[in-house]
């Protein structure tokens, strides 16, 4: 036996896993007011041009959204001329492996999006990370959602709805 | 009366183009885009890249030209050059990479190595070719050399024809976009960085290239997203990614006053570029008593001076395109490659440049206006994208065989540097200006 024992995993907080689970149920649902609230004041929702990519803000992303630029995407769904969500994409996804993240109130997953639209059926496929901050009642925000596709370089087509 | 003319024939492109009007089979027949590989990409100006992005030597970057698959590299010598990347053996592509550094392509199915500059150096097992004769001496197995590359200010261009216009000719009086974009660096210097963004649609290749100075579109295409960021507080958290962004998207909601008031030019050659669109005031760009804004602009001033500063810093050029397949923003450094894939396929790579002499903060404005304008989950792209899908399936119907480019027409006025300018900016000038250069290539 090793002489060395490797500390344990941090285990998964129950809650922030729910979370996870929440939030990807609410988008599939369309109900995208209660997803954004599920956000923090100041948070980001990201999904990378690069696997392992350092910044937002040095290197394009698919989409970068700030809090201001989320509220905005929301709005954007109930516009009656969204042409690329006319008609409106079907989803379900899912949320697997979930474990606790690397930085402390995080969780990481492996993450798929099907998507059908248009007599089109499409698949997101990556890891996916969140990231928490306590919401001053006993109860957490999502601060950052980050999405690793796999084929984040590869050449795409337009995403319209929420990953 | 009209005769319909059937999409499948062959039809004479010569009679695709009238007054005003354009046959559909330019967009959907599959014969017609063989022709137009051959008589455009086989023979146009094309570009390949900016030279930082093969900036010394082993430096490689590799694309298309139309169907042709290309290494660009820059030799020993210090000379950029354009080959083909297939091995003169047995027709592997030779590299796969996009970029990278090299010493040599060794091709990976029989190991046959070719200097940066295309020279075939070594061949393994010679003796088995027949003792001394491989790599022949004569040249006879070097890469194939793309006959024709040019550099105008750093952007290289090459042409699959041996001869023809020279790129100073083919650029014509639309090279001032590419003089605007140099002269605004500090110290007149770019660099390709921050990444690529890279998006498909479903559509010919000729609908992008349309509707970047398509002036008339935004009100109807990215009515969503203008109204999502008219109705957005300010007051709300932005880390600045998403304010470039907003207002980018409210730019797009201008009274149509703006619109028309605004400058569209076009030349010969099938090139155009719209102006007047931004002013320092109400754009991405940040206002002129910014900081960062202050900073850049005595950087410009210790390159040109302030007068000739005032001069650069006063010309408001926002899309240019260089037909047929590129299409830059001079002002917010940003430049697209259109890519045909098929009559219906379309593949758009974009870049976004550095300033290296700017302020740092101009950079990360223009990786917020990047994704705003290029990323495929862009609030304004995605409508786009939808957009030209449903006008490539439109015109595959037999409801109609013509496409109408006559808005404006009539009221193109010569200007003095050899454009021709719309009467107003929602003019389809730069629409018959591409189809007059697309007769042009296919006739001649």
């Amino acid at each position: 036996m090793s002489a060395v024992l490797e500390a344990p995993p941090p285990a998964l907080d129950p809650a922030l896993a729910a979370l996870v689970i929440q939030e990807s149920a609410l988008l599939d649902a369309w109900k995208l007011e209660e997803w954004l609230a599920m956000y923090a004041p100041v948070c980001a929702y990201w999904v990378p041009t690069e696997w392992d990519q350092a910044s937002p803000h040095d290197t394009v992303s698919h989409i970068y959204d700030d809090r201001r630029l989320l509220e905005t995407r929301v709005r954007r769904f109930r516009h009656a001329m969204f042409h690329a969500q006319k008609p409106p994409s079907r989803t379900v996804r899912l949320v697997t492996n979930l474990r606790a993240g690397p930085v402390s109130n995080s969780t990481l997953c492996s993450y798929e999006v099907a998507e059908f639209r248009n007599n089109r059926h499409r698949r997101y496929v990556g890891r996916c990370r969140h990231e928490f901050e306590a919401d001053g009642n006993g109860g957490w925000l999502i601060s950052r959602k980050r999405f690793d596709m796999i084929d984040c370089d590869a050449v795409l087509d337009g995403i319209s709805i929420i990953l | 009366m009209d005769m319909p003319l059937p999409t499948r024939s062959r039809l004479d492109p010569a009679e695709m183009v009238q007054e005003g009007r354009v046959h559909r089979a330019a967009y959907v027949d599959p014969a017609i885009f063989e022709l137009e590989m051959d008589r455009i990409f086989g023979r146009a100006w094309l570009y390949l890249c900016h030279e930082s992005q093969v900036a010394t030597p082993g430096r490689f970057f590799s694309t298309q030209m139309g169907r042709e698959p290309v290494i660009v590299a820059r030799a020993r010598d210090g000379v950029i050059r354009a080959m083909f990347n297939r091995c003169t053996h047995r027709g592997a592509k030779l590299t796969m990479d996009e970029t990278g550094q090299a010493k040599r392509f060794v091709c990976c199915y029989h190991g046959w190595a070719f200097d940066l500059d295309g020279k075939l150096a070594e061949v393994p097992l010679p003796e088995g070719y027949g003792a001394g004769t491989y790599p022949p001496e004569d040249g006879s197995l070097d890469l194939v050399r793309v006959p024709r590359v040019e550099n105008y200010r750093g952007f290289i261009f090459a042409s699959l024809a041996a001869e023809g216009p020279t790129l100073a000719e083919f650029l014509g009086p639309v090279a001032s976009s590419f003089d605007d974009m140099v002269d605004r660096a500090p110290g007149g210097l770019l660099e390709v960085a921050g990444g690529v963004s890279r998006h498909a649609y479903d559509g010919n290749w000729k609908l992008v290239i349309e509707n970047h100075n398509d002036t008339l579109h935004p009100r109807f295409v990215h009515a969503s997203s203008v109204a999502a960021a008219r109705d957005q507080k300010d007051t709300v958290h932005s880390d600045g990614a998403g304010e470039v962004q907003i207002k980018q998207m409210r730019q797009n909601g201008a009274p149509a006053a703006v619109w028309e008031s605004l400058g569209i030019w076009a030349s010969a050659s099938g090139h155009s570029f719209m102006g007047d669109y931004h002013t320092d005031a109400h754009m991405a760009a940040r206002p002129a008593e910014d900081p960062v804004q202050m900073a850049y602009r005595k950087a410009l001033e210790e390159t040109h001076g302030v007068e000739r500063t005032e001069e650069i810093l006063s010309i408001q050029r926002f899309n240019t395109v260089i037909y047929p397949n590129l299409s830059f923003m001079s002002r917010f450094r940003q430049l697209r490659v259109v890519q045909p894939i098929s009559v219906n396929r379309t593949v758009v790579t974009t870049y976004t440049f550095r300033m290296p002499l700017a302020p740092p903060e101009m950079f990360r404005d223009g990786i917020a206006f990047a994704n705003v304008v290029n990323g495929v989950g862009s609030l304004v792209l995605t409508d786009d994208l939808e957009t030209y899908a449903r006008v490539q399936d439109g015109l595959a119907s037999q409801g109609g065989d013509w496409v109408d480019v006559k808005r404006g027409m009539g009221g193109d006025a010569n200007e003095a540097n050899g454009t021709l300018r719309g009467q107003t900016g929602t003019s389809e000038i730069h629409l018959r200006a591409q189809f007059a250069a697309w007769r042009r290539w296919m006739t001649a």
